[in-house]
């Protein structure tokens, strides 16, 4: 079920009423939280559900297996291992298993032999990437003692499937949201309404900036030849903007979807576009994701405190898998290694902690310099976008062939309706930026409110309204192929 | 909780009404292109109205033809009911039915969409006229109630743009609009401007093969001809670069269709048009394309006839 569709509007409100006043017990409401997100999960194809409870049940019985043997530090790291292994053996064969056949196949053909690989025809259940991540960092945080293990079957399910954050994050940590299904949770007024306001603004970003950019984004990437260069420098402009409206706007109706049922989930962007620097951009883009590989993956292979050269291998082998981790194709995997190359001068100078803070955050607007650093920094985001878009590999290196030439200093040549269309993105990037400028020091893009009532219900009204108006019929979130 | 859920109500309730002021107050386009629905009809309706030849279809039949030359080169009137691809094949088809007479004609030219996903149940198009006039709805199935519905947003869009562009760039001009058919239901406003450039389309299929939809298509055309209307089925005019793109895709359609005893008059490769005869689309003919697509047409009633 999408959130931008006419069943997720039905759906809320009863899920909400049930939660509520009907299900009132704690036990209750996770069994209730269970049924209705594998409801939710199950609109798409209704055989995912075997696939997520398998997973389901190997973690929640690999968390009891490893607590029986709390002595036993072997078979502790046979149970984790064997667990993990089951993990990613599903997500593997699910996601990469033909991308791997495929690349070796062609491998193989360049050396003049043909193989006769099968490849495998199957669909890829939505958001196994998310919960496979979920679950794993479960049985992690089990055996690395930082979480006990639940008996609790049905919060545990609660845990892998909860609905607003199931398909596309963020991808919560067992220690922050497994203990909340533990707790007995209580109707707040403030941050019910406070997650009503994320939710408006998730849809803003979703269906007013990323689907609008989304129009312009298509008709360029299919149409590569057709465009000039500096056609070709909007539509990657315009792919930053739909890929941040889209995932975060997505997180933003998640987060607040969650309060609404008094369920805490942690930020997963921070106004990255106002990042002076590309490790600046890593620390407040797809954070759930990132701090996870820092934790699970980066810090076991040594993380900082090992020598430079390892420090540099660990930081490549993050990037190239953070890369895969979005799809079976080279592209994302260049795209991982681009953003390592990007990352590399701040390690080697010990730059990369450098921006802690938010950027002018004592004055109105940034310094010039702040300017320039935050321009440079996007720039550079938007050239990996171009590779993290394309199809193929060839079809990056025909885009940048096409746009870096003389004609990138020419005017664009969108003509027409799309035109309007552009007009219309820009505007409403303009006002998504504006936003999230003001607001660059709160937890979220639409946190800080005006003082006068009607003022205030102006504006949520007209933000309504204009997503009512954009709304698109089967716009997809582009997260929920990962 | 109470307070909650009453400010939600609040909300809600608000913002509903805003958009009902919205729609009353923002003006329909009345040059808006697809009004030209209710004046293709009327000359259909007349009920002195003698034999005739019909087309139908999206705008590649709204672009396609120079009616007046059809209608000189043969001894019946011509009238060019094409309109738009996004009203759906099962609504061109439902409101020409009930009009059509003993001895008409009918020539149907299809998009290749129309075929697949619910691209026969029309999109926004079809709710424009939906809003114009609600009784259309008599004809329609779920599909086509739903597509009104979820198209809703995109008609008052549609209506607040051109709202806009009429406040902002006055002297905005498009093609896209009633003014631009002339009596016969063609297209003829670009006639006598220089072809643009355009993209040329990557794949014509939306979904699967429609089956409910093509029985539906095929029960349609029986009850048709039993009621005396010769149908012909043309494939639309489509720039060569296009079809050498989508030519499998074509020839997987065509095979399937005449699985269902659906049959192309004239073979989809000989509607392919060079690229320069087409005006904005790979699917809209200029002037030169209009004219030698309705030779073609001329050639094919002269050998049915």
């Amino acid at each position: 079920m999408l959130f931008n569709s006419i069943e997720f509007l039905i759906f809320l409100p009863i899920v909400f009423i049930l939660y509520w006043f009907v299900f009132k017990k704690q036990k209750w409401q996770n069994l209730l939280i269970v049924v209705v997100s594998y409801i939710f999960y199950g609109w798409w194809d209704w055989r995912f559900l075997f696939l997520i409870a398998f997973t389901t049940l190997c973690s929640f019985y690999s968390g009891i297996l490893l607590e029986k043997h709390n002595n036993n530090k072997l078979r502790r790291k046979w149970i984790s291992g064997i667990n993990i292994v089951i993990n990613l053996f599903i997500l593997c064969l699910f996601k990469y298993f033909n991308f791997f056949a495929e690349s070796f196949s062609s491998l193989f053909e360049k050396f003049g032999y043909e193989l006769d690989w099968v490849f495998l025809d199957i669909l890829l259940p939505v958001g196994i990437s998310f919960y496979t991540f979920q679950a794993l960092s479960y049985t992690i945080d089990v055996y690395r003692r930082k979480i006990s293990a639940t008996n609790d079957v049905v919060a545990f399910f609660a845990f892998i499937s909860f609905f607003p954050q199931l398909v596309a994050g963020p991808i919560e940590r067992s220690t922050n949201l497994l203990p909340q299904f533990y707790k007995t949770r209580k109707f707040d007024y403030k941050n019910s309404v406070e997650g009503i306001k994320l939710m408006l603004w998730g849809f803003f970003k979703k269906i007013v900036v990323a689907d609008t950019c989304a129009i312009i984004v298509n008709s360029i990437f299919s149409n590569v030849e057709y465009y000039n260069g500096s056609a070709l420098f909007l539509g990657g402009f315009f792919f930053a903007f739909q890929i941040y409206g889209d995932f975060s706007g997505y997180s933003d109706i998640a987060i607040g979807t969650a309060k609404l049922f008094d369920i805490k989930l942690m930020r997963n962007f921070n106004i990255p576009y106002f990042s002076r620097s590309i490790p600046e951009f890593w620390k407040r883009w797809h954070i759930s994701l990132n701090t996870w590989f820092v934790d699970y993956l980066y810090i076991p292979l040594g993380g900082s405190r090992v020598s430079k050269i390892k420090v540099i291998r660990n930081t490549f082998v993050i990037f190239l898998v953070s890369g895969l981790w979005h799809g079976a194709n080279w592209t994302f995997i260049i795209w991982g290694a681009f953003h390592a190359f990007l990352f590399m001068p701040y390690l080697i100078f010990n730059k990369k902690r450098k921006y802690q803070d938010v950027v002018a955050e004592n004055t109105i607007l940034p310094s010039l310099r702040e300017f320039f650093q935050m321009l440079i920094t996007f720039i550079l985001v938007i050239l990996g976008w171009i590779i993290f878009r394309a199809n193929s590999l060839s079809e990056a290196f025909t885009y940048y062939n096409n746009m870096f030439s003389t004609s990138l200093f020419q005017t664009p040549n969108i003509r027409g309706m799309q035109l309007l269309n552009v007009l219309e993105a820009f505007i409403f990037i303009f006002a998504l930026l504006g936003v999230e400028w003001i607001n660059r020091k709160e937890s979220f893009g639409f946190k800080r409110q005006f003082h006068n009532k009607l003022l205030r219900w102006v504006v949520y009204i007209s933000i309504a309204i204009i997503c009512i108006i954009f709304f698109r019929v089967d716009q997809q979130f582009i997260y929920f192929q990962f | 909780m109470k307070k909650f859920i009453l400010k939600f109500c609040f909300f809600v309730l608000g913002t509903l009404i805003f958009l009902l002021i919205l729609n009353a107050v923002i003006p329909y386009n009345k040059d808006g292109y697809n009004r030209a629905f209710f004046s293709k009809r009327i000359a259909l309706q007349d009920p002195q109205r003698s034999s005739a030849v019909v087309l139908a279809g999206g705008s590649n039949t709204a672009f396609g033809f120079n009616t007046e030359l059809i209608t000189d080169s043969i001894d019946m009137p011509v009238l060019n009911n094409g309109l738009h691809a996004g009203l759906g094949l099962k609504f061109i088809i439902d409101n020409l039915t009930p009009y059509l007479i003993q001895g008409d004609i009918l020539i149907i030219s299809p998009e290749y969409n129309h075929f697949y996903g619910d691209e026969a149940y029309g999109a926004q198009p079809m709710t424009d006229l939906f809003y114009l006039e609600p009784q259309l709805a008599y004809s329609f199935n779920n599909q086509q109630i739903k597509t009104v519905l979820i198209n809703t947003p995109a008609y008052l869009k549609s209506k607040l743009e051109y709202f806009l562009v009429s406040v902002l760039y006055p002297a905005y001009e498009t093609v896209y609009k009633y003014s631009t058919f002339n009596e016969f239901g063609d297209v003829v406003g670009h006639w006598n401007m220089p072809s643009k450039e355009y993209i040329q389309i990557s794949s014509s299929k939306t979904g699967a093969l429609n089956y409910d939809f093509l029985n539906y298509y095929k029960d349609k055309l029986n009850q048709l001809a039993e009621k005396g209307v010769k149908v012909l089925i043309v494939p639309p005019a489509l720039s060569e670069s296009s079809y050498e793109v989508i030519k499998d895709e074509v020839k997987e359609l065509q095979s399937e269709l005449e699985k269902l005893d659906i049959y192309f008059t004239i073979s989809p490769g000989e509607t392919i048009l060079a690229d320069t005869l087409f005006f904005d689309t790979p699917y809209h003919l200029n002037y030169e394309g209009a004219n030698i697509r309705s030779n073609q047409i001329i050639q094919l009633l002269q050998s049915v006839n």
